[in-house]
């Protein structure tokens, strides 16, 4: 199959690779990149699981070409915080009860500090509708809001 | 997903020159919220792909003397959040805020729903309301349609094999013109629009005027209902008229059943949302 170089810049490290068209951003950033916080929950971009910032845009990387991503700034949750050094937003998931079997975290994390980027004050229900392209099976979403909720206060306070 | 050749052009020229040699085994590749999921269930099996998204020409918002440009790879989030068309053509900004999810919505352009052209696709009836172009270039040159004639029927457009749609005009809207758009669907978010239903109207000291009806999901193409609209036009905005006005609007309307609602429920929104429309910019 014919291939196309391709440069990534993921959580500030730059790949270059040779990439099928047909190849996904998710596919190409978990099984060639090994960074593994994004899931594939759908395939759809209905569950949000897959959900990485482009160029500072949460976007579900399902649905995108790594080859149109060429050149692109990508983040996942691994760029946003980690074990020894937890963002802010996931320490309130942790804090809140936010996180059940975790599955649908990275993508919640990642689409929580976009959102909380674009929207430092919000409502509980600019929340909901700004989560809504994230689904999780385990919590029943209340304590992710609470989460969200908290550290939008905290930045108020 | 099957197996393709990618192409990448960087200017209108290129774009169409590639889409006149590749005619129908190509597919343009916009924001890939519909053709991704469609090549990966195999619905269309394109044998080349053709990038629209680095062609600059397609992006962007600007106005003219007398009208709004939209280009066709501009994503629906810009359109949502864009201060100029909140300002000037908010039921535009309003419908777009409906579609799927912001990640969804980051990546989703004007020009794919339109083309994609499912019959439920909720930029259409505001843009109808809107009175709007569409304008496409191809090997021919190029050529403005009402959108009204853009769609053929589900999933079907105007567009030749070796044509693009640039940009979406819409001319100033007049003044004092107010549209909605109600989008009936089971969930708040992320769904598909079982009915949708724009109205707009021009309030002129106790008439109506500039009346414009349009229905989305309800028929095998958005559409505009013209013997609706005349009921009111330059007319009084009675009650009665407004009803009148709602249940040809439910006449007009030729919806399917499906797992998301039957016809007999659709034909009854219809009727329901036209009139809460008209009642909501009319009476009050």
């Amino acid at each position: 199959m014919k291939t196309y170089p391709i440069e990534l810049t993921v959580n500030g490290q730059k790949h270059s690779l040779e990439v099928e068209p047909r190849e996904r951003l998710l596919d190409v950033v978990r099984d060639r990149l090994n960074i593994t916080g994004p899931k594939e929950g759908c395939g759809t971009g209905d569950c949000g699981a897959c959900t990485m910032l482009v160029d500072g845009k949460p976007v579900t990387s399902c649905l995108v070409l790594a080859v149109a991503a060429n050149g692109s700034s990508i983040t996942t949750v691994e760029g946003i915080g980690n074990a020894a050094r937890l963002h802010p937003i996931q320490k309130a998931f942790v804090e809140h009860g936010g996180i059940q079997c975790g599955i649908c975290t990275p993508g919640f994390i990642v689409m929580s500090k976009a959102f909380l980027d674009e929207n430092p004050h919000p409502t509980e229900e600019e929340i909901r509708f700004g989560l809504a392209g994230n689904l999780c099976r385990c919590t029943g979403y209340d304590k992710i809001v609470e989460s969200v909720m908290a550290v939008a206060q905290d930045e108020t306070s | 997903m099957k197996s393709f050749e990618y192409h990448e052009p960087n200017s209108l020229a290129a774009a169409v020159q590639l889409l006149a040699e590749l005619g129908t085994s190509a597919k343009v590749l916009a924001g890939g919220t519909d053709l991704i999921i469609q090549m990966e269930q195999r619905l269309y099996t394109p044998q080349h792909i053709v990038n629209a998204m680095r062609i600059p020409e397609l992006k962007g918002i600007r106005t003219t003397t007398d009208s709004i440009v939209i280009g066709a790879a501009t994503s629906l989030r810009e359109i949502e959040t864009s201060n100029l068309l909140r300002e000037k053509v908010p039921v535009l900004c309003e419908s777009v805020s409906t579609i799927g999810s912001i990640q969804i919505r980051n990546l989703a352009t004007l020009g794919g729903n339109l083309c994609n052209a499912a019959p439920s696709a909720d930029t259409a009836p505001p843009l109808l309301v809107l009175d709007a172009q569409a304008r496409i270039i191809g090997t021919q040159g190029e050529r403005v349609l009402p959108l009204a004639s853009f769609f053929k029927g589900p999933r079907q457009t105007a567009l030749l094999p070796d044509e693009l749609l640039t940009a979406i005009e819409i001319p100033d809207p007049p003044k004092g013109f107010q549209a909605l758009y109600y989008k009936q669907s089971p969930r708040y978010a992320m769904d598909i629009a079982i009915v949708g239903v724009a109205v707009g109207v021009t309030r002129n000291n106790g008439t109506c005027e500039d009346v414009r009806i349009s229905l989305g999901a309800v028929a095998p193409t958005p559409l505009r209902v013209p013997e609706a609209e005349a009921v009111l036009n330059g007319q009084a905005p009675i009650a009665e008229r407004i009803q009148q006005a709602a249940q040809i609007s439910r006449e007009r309307s030729k919806p399917i059943t499906d797992v998301r609602g039957s016809a007999d429920y659709r034909r009854a929104m219809v009727e329901t949302l036209v009139r809460r429309g008209l009642n909501a910019l009319l009476l009050n």
